[in-house]
């Protein structure tokens, strides 16, 4: 799930009880002070008045609780200032007022079928970030002397023929002598 | 260099994180302060009286004033709150654009959905690419053309994107009368590339 889908997820839920817990309030307020009521109409509050008239600041409980807020506010803060992986990694063909570039996602994908062109190399994974495309392939061949040379280069030209703006420095590791 | 992923809700985003943030730092400073009571940073006398203490229930009581203003504060939280839904239904897709700024001229609108179409289609079209579909972002005076693209693979990536950005951009400008309109091209490469022979 995306950072994007999180918060939103996480802020229809908040917003959600924030209005109808505010709603219920007013429902008590406007029912006791302008309708004399005497009892809760909607919101049964007062088992929560009364357990918090006996909580001490300083009873285990209430810094379960304290903390398990200082743990939650941590949480959301860090949460929302975590830098979310690059979604698209820009062309060189890009120039003002046009953008282009490549989703990251299939780049990957992509990278790992390129680099089983290969011949010897059965299955490869691959990884992309900012600065880095990180291959891993697996080899059925016992003895494939070269084979990460080959690999490593098929996949520097493969990188080259993107034209991406700033080509991402190349990994590769071959797993010889066994396949998955 | 790197591009974010494409927000067609940047409304939505901004407000989420923004609440989310306040939510955050809210819920750090109560259990900092809190805390704080616990420990006996506020005097031994504090940190050994309830979390809702008589004199606290007493002048709620005794006090009509005190729920009006709570009252108050559950209104403004609540309409804030639906403020905050509404902002997740908000999108900066457009529907038509007016083609003509000057009123006294008359009024002539394209809609975008059409242009869209034509524009997906265009691209689909060409060699290389699978699918594609074109969405316009923005307002009445400000519009951002944005193209996904997947690629089949029987092209390469440079050769499409050249063709895209030679013959496909400046129609599109052209009918929009608008030769700068910016445009966002996300290209989502083969996973599985036709191999095509030479």
């Amino acid at each position: 799930m995306t950072v994007k889908l999180t918060n939103r997820v996480l802020a229809v839920m908040v917003a959600l009880a924030l209005l109808v817990l505010s709603v219920l309030v007013l429902v008590e307020i406007v029912w006791i002070l302008a309708l004399g009521g005497t009892q809760p109409v909607v919101l049964p509050y007062p088992p929560v008045t009364d357990y918090l008239a006996e909580l001490t600041w300083n009873s285990a409980p209430a810094r379960a609780i304290l903390i398990g807020l200082v743990i939650v506010g941590l949480l959301l803060i860090a949460a929302e200032f975590r830098r979310s992986k690059p979604g698209l990694l820009t062309l060189a063909s890009s120039s003002a007022p046009v953008t282009a570039g490549v989703e990251r996602r299939t780049l990957q994908k992509a990278a790992a079928a390129a680099a089983t062109d290969v011949d010897g190399i059965s299955t490869a994974r691959a990884r992309v970030s900012r600065r880095q495309v990180n291959v891993s392939a697996v080899s059925g061949l016992r003895d494939g002397g070269g084979l990460q040379d080959q690999v490593a280069a098929r996949m520097q030209s493969w990188i080259d023929e993107l034209n991406l703006a700033s080509p991402p420095a190349l990994s590769v590791k071959v797993d010889q002598g066994r396949s998955r | 260099m790197t591009l974010p992923a494409l927000d067609r809700t940047p409304v939505a985003t901004r407000t989420n994180r923004v609440g989310l943030l306040l939510l955050g730092l809210l819920l750090l400073a109560g259990g900092v302060v809190g805390l704080v009571v616990s420990f006996g940073g506020f005097g031994d006398g504090r940190q050994q009286r309830p979390a809702l203490d008589p004199a606290t229930r007493s002048f709620a009581a005794e006090n009509t004033w005190f729920w009006i203003a709570v009252a108050g504060v559950a209104l403004l939280v609540a309409i804030l709150a639906l403020l905050w839904l509404r902002a997740q239904l908000s999108t900066s897709r457009l529907n038509t654009i007016n083609l003509e700024s000057d009123r006294s001229r008359g009024a002539t609108s394209l809609e975008v959905s059409a242009l869209e179409r034509a524009c997906s289609g265009e691209l689909e079209s060409r060699r290389g690419i699978g699918r594609a579909s074109a969405v316009m972002l923005g307002s009445q005076y400000y519009q951002r053309l944005v193209l996904l693209i997947s690629l089949d693979g029987r092209e390469p990536l440079r050769a499409v994107d050249n063709g895209i950005q030679s013959e496909v951009l400046p129609k599109v400008r052209q009918a929009l009368e608008n030769p700068d309109l910016p445009v966002r091209i996300e290209y989502r490469l083969a996973t599985h590339p036709v191999r095509v022979a030479s």
